[in-house]
């Protein structure tokens, strides 16, 4: 059988019509979380499971927006497959019309058009069709939903008796032990009945029949107590694996927090450091006098030619002012001796003698030469003595420009500082360079983690949960001891319980060999080896299945395993409350039992079921016994490296594989989505991309899956 | 080789029948045919079983046992 097609119209986040053209081998459907893997896998589960209620849910939202108006439109689900080259399509549906008050659904129907051998189509009930291409048995072992689904044992019940009902000829034996169990019963009773006829020793066969009887139904009671304590034990020993599995996402959970929570401290301390506060630093760091040595030198070309010019004007008025006073001491524009000729003994001596020895003329006391003589005198006296000095009249009261020239001054002496702001701002832009690489870096890092997180959590019950089985644990730790005491008591008293039993039942067959027909008693014997015939064989049989599960689950285990231990598979059958049961152990090369990792576990279970489904073929070389299988999301735990060698060997076993898985999207620098490189590597026969159309998160009418072919 | 054929090949093998009853392996039937005529009263019931078992409609276990009973009723043990 294969699956040619699945056609998604309107259903979910699945917008109009959607399309998925499988081939035979590995088909891979990508897509990040929330793209619609799971929903595509819900479409498929709707169409082989789903019923006519309940089907609001199923609507796709954008559809439903479009169409608010009262619209008719259709919701489907269809698949079209060959079986032995004919062609059978499945198509379950309803139509949709939606006003403004309420959504009404109606015509849901299931149908199903065969091919026959001569190429004529003919309509058929869905539920027939499917359940004559994809028989419910071969069902149960084709579609698994995340890691947890793969253990088809676990759930208990029936298990190993659907696997063999569907894959082996083993179960045919189970009749003949319900056949063998009657008549030896019933030749038992026979033997009893003519026993009591026997008037010999009545008495003491109905005593060690009542005493067997007694003893028989204690013995039941014991054993059905160890089963019960058995299932119990299994069960505790499954939740507390169970919680040491989930102790184990906690503890990656915690390391990987602590890890996000350290890289949160080296981005806040990064950040920190980079220089940030630039119009600060320009005032407080004077960033902003890097290019002042410039405008310095300016400054002080401006200064010295400022300077010159005031010297200039300076020189121009002191002339112009000692011009004036000069011309103010001259008398009649004569051109007077200078101070101090003659002397002032000479000056003394003339006034004296009233006599001028300079221009040998006399001068009389009130003359007016004695009175230029006197004058002069006193002039000269007057320059001699010590004065105040005269406030002499200047140009520029201020002097700014000597200001001017000491602030220059200043300034140069800072210009060896200032010098330095150009190279110490070069290493701060280089320093937030580095630092901002060294963020980009750390951000990438917490982004990973972000997703290693994302991916525990997808494969975890939740951390709420966990937090629950941590207090469980203490609990199920003291009734495993307790169950375990009460185990070993209870196989003393049944040990004990057998042998007074065996002993009774020796004496009772004594009574009846003596007793009874002889003809009654042969049968009896032969019907006891016939019974026992019968449960040997059906034994074996079911044996040699699980033998043969073994080998191939082994065999394809150690080559998905390859480069990791792998250890051995081992299915053990054993029996509880429940009946028949297998166990999937894993053993060391040794035989020593090994607790597998989840990784290793869902290896394991993945091949048995690729066992199984290899089983399945070569009892049937066509039809249901080649049966595709769909898988969302079954790799969870195994890391990208693991993920490609294991979809390369699903491709190389060459069988219709459709596996829905988020690894290989990435996103580039921007943040948008990307098929990783690895993917190149990854054989497969087909494969498809989904991604959601951007979308406002508070408006699921804005969702639509995009798939695409690649 | 038919189903009940391999049904009755099957339930041969069993130690039982070499060992306690002593049946040589060439007395051992390869068919139901020739098991339905065996001497041997254990060949002859678990032949007659897998043939009221295996048929349609198949017998109840009443009516199995009653014919079995007949049989080695009727045959020497």
């Amino acid at each position: 059988m294969k699956i040619e097609s699945i056609t998604l119209e309107n259903f979910q986040c699945y917008y109009d019509l959607n399309q998925f053209v499988f081939e035979r081998g590995l088909n891979i459907i990508l897509g990040d979380n929330g793209e619609g893997k799971t929903k595509f896998y819900e479409a498929i589960h709707w169409l082989f499971n789903g019923d006519r209620f309940n089907l609001d849910p199923l609507i796709s939202k954008k559809k439903l927006k479009e169409n608010y108006n009262g619209d008719k439109f259709m919701v489907s689900v269809s698949m079209t497959v060959t079986v032995d080259n004919l062609q059978q399509k499945l198509k379950k549906s309803f139509k949709v019309e939606s006003g403004t008050q309420k959504i009404k659904t109606e015509s849901f129907e299931f149908i199903g058009m065969s091919e026959n051998d001569i190429g004529e189509r003919e309509k058929m009930d869905g539920d027939k069709l499917l359940d004559y291409i994809f028989p419910p048995q071969i069902r149960r072992y084709s579609m698994f939903k995340g890691e947890a689904e793969l253990d088809i044992f676990k759930s208990g019940e029936q298990a190993l008796s659907n696997l063999v009902k569907s894959f082996s000829n083993a179960s045919h034996y189970d009749e003949f032990c319900k056949y063998g169990d009657y008549l030896r019963n019933e030749a038992e009773k026979a033997v009893n009945k003519d026993v009591k006829l026997s008037s010999k020793s009545k008495r003491q066969f109905q005593l060690l029949e009542s005493a067997i009887d007694k003893k028989k139904n204690e013995l039941s009671s014991r054993e059905e107590q160890f089963k019960i304590n058995d299932t119990n034990l299994i069960k505790i020993k499954e939740d507390l694996k169970e919680a040491d599995k989930y102790f184990n996402n906690a503890k990656h959970l915690k390391t990987l927090k602590e890890r996000i929570k350290r890289i949160n401290e080296s981005i806040s301390k990064t950040q920190s450091r980079i220089v940030s506060d630039y119009t600060t630093r320009i005032f407080d760091d004077k960033w902003i006098l890097m290019f002042f040595e410039k405008i310095q030198k300016e400054f002080n070309e401006k200064i010295k030619n400022e300077d010159l010019l005031r010297r200039k004007e300076e020189k121009k008025f002191n002339m112009e002012q000692g011009a004036k006073e000069l011309s103010d001491k001259i008398l009649n524009k004569i051109t007077p001796l200078p101070l101090g000729v003659p002397s002032v003994s000479h000056m003394e001596e003339m006034l004296k003698e009233k006599i001028c020895k300079v221009c040998n003329r006399s001068a009389e006391e009130g003359s007016e030469a004695f009175t230029y003589m006197e004058k002069r005198l006193e002039d000269f006296k007057q320059s001699i003595k010590p004065k105040k000095e005269k406030q002499r009249e200047v140009l520029f009261k201020k002097n700014y420009t000597q200001k001017l020239f000491s602030l220059s001054d200043n300034y140069t002496k800072r210009l060896i500082d200032i010098r330095k702001i150009e190279p110490g701002l070069k290493d701060v832009f280089e320093f937030n360079e580095r630092k901002n690489q060294e963020l980009k870096e750390l951000e990438k890092s917490l982004e990973k983690e972000e997703r290693e997180i994302q991916k525990i959590i997808a494969k975890s019950k939740g951390e709420s949960e966990l937090v629950n089985i941590y207090e469980n644990v203490k609990a199920w730790n003291k009734q495993e001891l307790d169950i375990e005491k009460s185990k070993v008591r209870l196989e003393s008293e049944i040990n004990n319980l057998k042998r007074e039993l065996k002993e009774l039942v020796s004496e009772k067959e004594g009574i009846d060999s003596k007793e009874a027909k002889r003809f009654l008693i042969d049968t009896r014997d032969i019907l006891r080896d016939i019974e026992t015939i019968f449960q040997d064989t059906r034994e074996l049989k079911y044996d040699e299945f699980i033998d043969l599960i073994n080998f191939k689950s082994n065999e394809i285990f150690s080559t998905i395993n390859v480069d990791d231990f792998t250890g051995k598979i081992n299915l053990k059958k054993y029996s509880d409350s429940r009946g028949e049961q297998i166990k999937v152990e894993l053993l060391t090369a040794e035989g020593e039992y090994e607790n597998p990792n989840q990784s290793l576990e869902t290896t394991m279970h993945m091949s048995i079921l690729f066992a199984i489904s290899e089983i399945a073929s070569e009892i049937s070389s066509e039809g249901a016994g080649n049966y595709p299988m769909i898988f969302d999301a079954p790799t969870s735990s195994f890391g990208l490296k693991k993920t490609m060698d294991f979809l390369n060997l699903v491709h190389s076993t060459d069988k219709q594989r459709i596996i829905l898985t988020y690894e290989f999207v990435g996103r580039d620098a921007k943040g948008n989505q990307v098929i990783e490189e690895e993917f190149n590597s990854v054989k497969r026969s087909k494969a498809f991309w989904l991604r959601r159309d951007e979308f406002v998160k508070e408006d699921l009418s804005t969702i639509n899956t995009n798939v695409t072919t690649l | 080789m038919t189903r009940r054929d391999l049904l009755l090949k099957d339930f041969m093998s069993h130690p039982i029948i070499s060992e306690k009853y002593k049946i040589s392996p060439s007395k051992i039937p390869s068919t139901l045919e020739d098991g339905l005529n065996s001497s041997y009263p254990i060949v002859k019931s678990i032949s007659y079983m897998i043939k009221e078992i295996k048929r349609s409609p198949k017998k109840s276990e009443k009516e199995v046992d009653k014919l079995i009973r007949k049989l080695l009723n009727e045959s020497p043990l």
